[in-house]
């Protein structure tokens, strides 16, 4: 178990970390993410004995770790460069530690066998310069030497970043497995929000230092617990003044769709958006208001098309949603469309941009995200 | 970003290498400087001006600093007139055989100092090939006409042509070609594309050459020695007379500080310079140059016939020198060459001749334990300067510098004086008349240079490779030997390589501090150009020029030259980036 505790963390006169609290479990994978400069980077240096902190302490296992050098604390790092030793082969990059902790040569080689079948690599390979290596290639080396000394922990710093998209989207997943294979406690840092949804088991959302929110990627995305993790997780709209004030309308009107308030920031995930034409029956569900509008663009992305919809009441402005590409011939620029939209899907926010305790209770509690917004 | 000191400190291995260093900056950079001032303006312990009262009455140190400042501004415009016309023939201009005159042109880059003075003295001096050439038929003439300012003027020019060779060639590569096309298709001639886009371009490096330039003329040695005569003497000549002589010691140290703060003034300048300019083109992916055409018939022969009569100005020494290591001394004195008089007899006895070879054997120890010593002490100085940055490291690293403000002459001249008797500083041994000093100096002046190409070299290494390292369980000193020191080691072996090189035929500062005994090979080539005749002590002095030119050529040709056999990448890691090895700032390394 890893655990930061008020930890601070100044370059110069800026507080990188400032009052940093977060408790990892054993095996979790866990995920820091947030945008460039928030500080994932320096929370993850600091576990590894990189940085200093200014004040505060790191525990691993119960033991304070604050200020052990880096080589005592069992960790294994793969870092965003991969910092491969570029004089050294494959094998002596993998290795490495092994040797500089005198490991016999036999068993270092039976070793770094071992461990380079398990990350793919093939004895041909471990011959090589680690210059000749393709991204993908050096990446798993790099992952080999890390695991190859067991380490309690594993810290990846954004390790996807350098490779192209179609490369990172398969490695997400080799990564994943290897990481329940080895049943390993793995502190994954990343900017990509589809990186930390699919892999993590817990994710803590990250904003100038400060941690927003930690939750499972499932709470993360469904109940956002702040205007910043909602507006940084997924795609959503946030709402003009004129479309939350009818929202809230009709949430007063219909009881069950529970309460609005017309004043706060609102937001409404783009999935959430239905599109209908005009002429459409409006089905069943009496929760959902339906706003008149006019297609202003389409982007189509194979799966679905996205659409840009003028919303035509006062002050409604512009919502964006999406329609699956199955059979629905869709809408081109100029349509008119009716726009369905539920207020138990609106999010909202107090001023602060954080959820009272009270709205976050009962959003817990009942199905309908909607949040009370505080004043 | 800076690194807190306390950070610093709690490196074991930066608390043993900072206490070598600031007691080494202390001993060597700082401390001899200080002596020096007070030889000058507190001889006896109290303020004192008589120093530079006596240099003022004194008529052959005024005409001196005279010689000197004048003979820095006719080079700063011969050099540069000569220079600006080699690049542009061999590099700018469509002029046939371009490749050719280039490499003849280069003949300057491994053929400098003490050797080329010398050189041209043994050709052109009294009894000189040409001079015996000429005297056969102008029989009336002046066997001493290759002497005085104009001789010094002549071959420190051409010497001090190889900075253009080196840098203004790199800036010119460096003009985007697409200005100049734009230029062209406005309707622009050749003459004015040089004057309002190329030279423009490149004048800043132009500048920093011209400083440099001057600074070579304003410390010049060997040449107004050797070739000056008794009426063109400089400061630094003037400066060894007087330190010869106890009487005159102060003078020589007052000289000495005369030429120091004129070079501080002048790197100042040059340093205020390469802040605020832009050397080289912004454009990203400048367009190579494409070299241009002299449309006007006679420009394009008059261009071409004054580039090949300066290669023959050029190559004829070296040329000669080559030749003649093959001869007997008689048979150059007499200027009559034939099948018979070649041999190998020279080479033999530099080989075979203890006593001949021992000069060779003394700057081969010298230059190969200077070049290593430093390169190995920096490597760590270097590191640690990169990767900690904070005031001391800044005050350390500005102290370091110190051998590259000021003059060698004086640095040499500081040791000699603080040195002379016991001194606790030194644990009370006296370095003066030691064979010793002369290593420590060329240490001293090596470092700079060593230091600032070794920061590069390591600025190109990740941190997060030891970062990597260390949570892989390795100790500072195993990741710096297992990790940093192999990426480093190519670049440091080349900087190792052009430190050997230049030090190898130095001449300024063995004259200062070498050992009687111990006479590095440039004394001994200057002291055969003192000969009234040509003896077989000159035919050496030419089979020792030959290997010189051998090994400076191979040196640069393993540092710079090689195909890139493994691509770019590799060779980028080898050989510290040309602009940076040959940086115009490094005075030391292109003073004459
Ligand atoms: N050594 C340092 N000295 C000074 N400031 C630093 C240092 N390291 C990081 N910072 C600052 O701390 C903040 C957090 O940096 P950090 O590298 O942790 O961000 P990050 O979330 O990893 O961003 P990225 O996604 O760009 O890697 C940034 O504002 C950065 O400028
Ligand atoms: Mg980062």
């Amino acid at each position: 178990m890893i655990t930061y505790e008020n930890i601070d963390v100044v370059f110069d006169d800026f507080h990188a970390l400032p009052e940093f609290n977060l408790k990892i479990e054993e095996g979790e994978f866990f995920t820091l993410l947030g945008p460039s400069g928030c500080g994932k980077s320096t929370a993850l240096r600091t576990l590894a004995g990189f940085i200093d902190p200014t004040a505060g302490d790191v525990h691993i296992d119960g033991k304070r770790v604050t200020h052990l050098p880096s080589q005592r604390r069992q960790i294994g790092m793969v870092f965003q460069n991969y910092a491969l030793f570029p004089t050294m082969t494959v094998r002596e990059n993998i290795g490495f530690g092994l040797k500089v902790s005198g490991v016999s040569k036999a068993e270092t080689a039976r070793r770094v066998d071992e461990i380079a079948a398990s990350v793919d690599l093939d004895g041909n390979q471990l011959g090589k310069g680690v210059t000749e290596l393709s991204g993908g290639q050096q990446q798993r080396v790099a992952i080999a030497r890390a695991l190859v000394l067991r380490p309690k922990i594993l810290l990846l710093d954004e390790p996807l970043s350098n490779l192209d998209a179609k490369l990172r989207h398969q490695l997400r997943g080799q990564l994943k497995e290897l990481q329940e294979q080895f049943g390993i406690t793995t502190v994954y840092v990343t900017h990509d929000q589809d990186e930390a949804l699919t892999m993590s088991t817990r994710i803590a959302v990250m904003n100038k230092g400060r941690i927003e929110q930690v939750g499972t990627p499932q709470e993360v995305y469904m109940r956002s617990a702040t205007e910043f993790v909602c507006n940084f997780i997924g795609d959503v709209n946030r709402l003009a003044a004129g479309t939350v004030a009818a929202l809230a309308g009709h949430a007063r009107e219909n009881a069950e769709a529970g309460a609005l308030d017309a004043r706060s920031p609102s937001y409404l995930r783009v999935e959430k958006v239905g599109l209908h034409t005009p002429d459409d029956v409006v089905r069943g569900n009496g929760t959902r208001l339906m706003l008149p509008g006019t297609v202003l663009s389409r982007q189509y992305h194979g799966v679905y098309s996205s659409y840009r919809v003028q919303l035509a009441g006062r002050d409604q402005g512009v919502v964006k949603g999406m329609l699956q590409e199955t059979g629905h011939p869709g809408f081109a620029a100029g349509d008119p469309v009716l726009v369905g939209i539920d207020p138990a899907d609106v999010l909202q926010y107090g001023d602060a941009g954080a959820e009272t305790e009270e709205a976050a209770a009962q959003r817990t509690a009942s199905a309908p995200l909607v949040a009370e917004a505080s004043r | 970003m800076s690194t807190s000191v306390r950070k610093m400190l709690r490196s074991p291995l930066f608390i043993v290498v900072a206490a070598v260093l600031l007691w080494f900056s202390a001993a060597f950079l700082v401390w001899p400087n200080l002596r020096l001032l007070g030889e000058v303006f507190a001889p006896d312990g109290k303020p004192s001006f008589r120093a530079l009262e006596r240099l003022g009455s004194s008529q052959r140190a005024m005409d001196s600093l005279r010689n000197s400042f004048v003979l820095a501004m006719v080079l700063s415009v011969t050099v540069n007139l000569v220079g600006v016309f080699i690049v542009l023939a061999t590099r700018y201009f469509d002029i046939r055989g371009a490749r050719f005159l280039y490499l003849g042109y280069a003949t300057t880059l491994i053929y400098g100092g003490i050797v080329q003075v010398a050189g041209y003295k043994i050709i052109y001096g009294e009894q000189g090939f040409v001079t015996n050439l000429l005297a056969g038929a102008f029989p009336e003439m002046d066997r001493a006409w290759f002497t005085g300012m104009a001789a010094v003027v002549f071959v420190m020019t051409v010497a001090g042509t190889g900075n253009h060779l080196l840098f203004m060639t790199n800036a010119l590569a460096r003009v985007d070609f697409q200005t100049i096309e734009a230029a062209r298709m406005m309707g622009a001639s050749t003459w004015r594309v040089l004057l309002t886009i190329v030279l423009p371009t490149i004048r800043p490096m132009l500048y920093a050459i011209t400083i440099l330039t001057f600074l070579g003329g304003l410390g010049a040695l060997a040449a107004p020695q050797v070739l000056g005569g008794t009426e063109f003497q400089t400061i630094t000549p003037m400066i060894l007379t007087f330190a010869n002589s106890p009487s005159s010691r102060d003078l020589a140290a007052t000289l000495a500080i005369v030429l120091g703060i004129s070079t501080i003034l002048l790197l100042g300048i040059l340093n205020r310079m390469e802040r605020g300019g832009t050397y080289f083109a912004v454009s990203k992916v400048p367009a190579a140059l494409k070299k241009q055409r002299i449309e006007n018939r006679w420009a394009n022969a008059a261009v071409h016939a004054a580039a090949y009569l300066l290669l023959a100005v050029y190559v004829l020494p070296p040329l000669l020198i080559v030749v003649f290591s093959f001869t007997s001394a008689s048979a150059i004195s007499s200027g009559t060459l034939s099948w018979e008089s070649f041999t190998l007899a020279n080479y033999e006895l530099v080989f075979t001749d203890y006593q001949a070879f021992w000069p060779f054997l003394v700057s081969i120890g010298y230059g190969a334990f200077a070049s290593l010593t430093v390169v190995a002490g920096m490597l760590f100085v270097a590191r640690l300067l990169q990767k900690y940055r904070n005031k001391v490291s800044a005050a350390i690293e500005f102290v370091l510098h110190i051998p590259w403000i000021l003059p060698s002459t004086l640095i040499a001249l500081g040791l000699v004086i603080a040195y002379d008797h016991a001194s606790w500083i030194m644990g009370n041994v006296v370095l003066t008349g030691t064979v010793a000093l002369l290593g420590i100096t060329y240490v001293i002046l090596k470092i700079p240079f060593t230091l600032r190409m070794l920061k590069a070299a390591f600025t190109g290494v990740p941190d997060q490779l030891e970062e990597a390292a260390a949570i892989l369980g390795a100790g500072p000193l195993t990741t710096f030997r297992l990790v940093l020191l192999p990426v480093v080691a190519p670049t440091a072996a080349a900087i190792a390589a052009l430190n050997f090189n230049s030090l190898l035929d130095d001449y300024d500062t063995a004259v200062f501090v070498s050992h009687p005994l111990y006479q590095p090979l440039g004394i001994v080539i200057k002291n055969a150009t003192a000969e009234d005749t040509l003896n077989d002590g000159t035919a050496l002095t030419f089979v020792y020029t030959v290997l010189l030119m051998l090994i400076t050529a191979t040196t640069m040709w393993l540092v710079y030259g090689r195909p890139s056999a493994g691509g770019r990448r590799k060779r980028a890691m080898a050989a510290p980036p040309a602009d940076s090895t040959a940086e115009p700032a490094n005075p030391r390394n292109q003073r004459n």
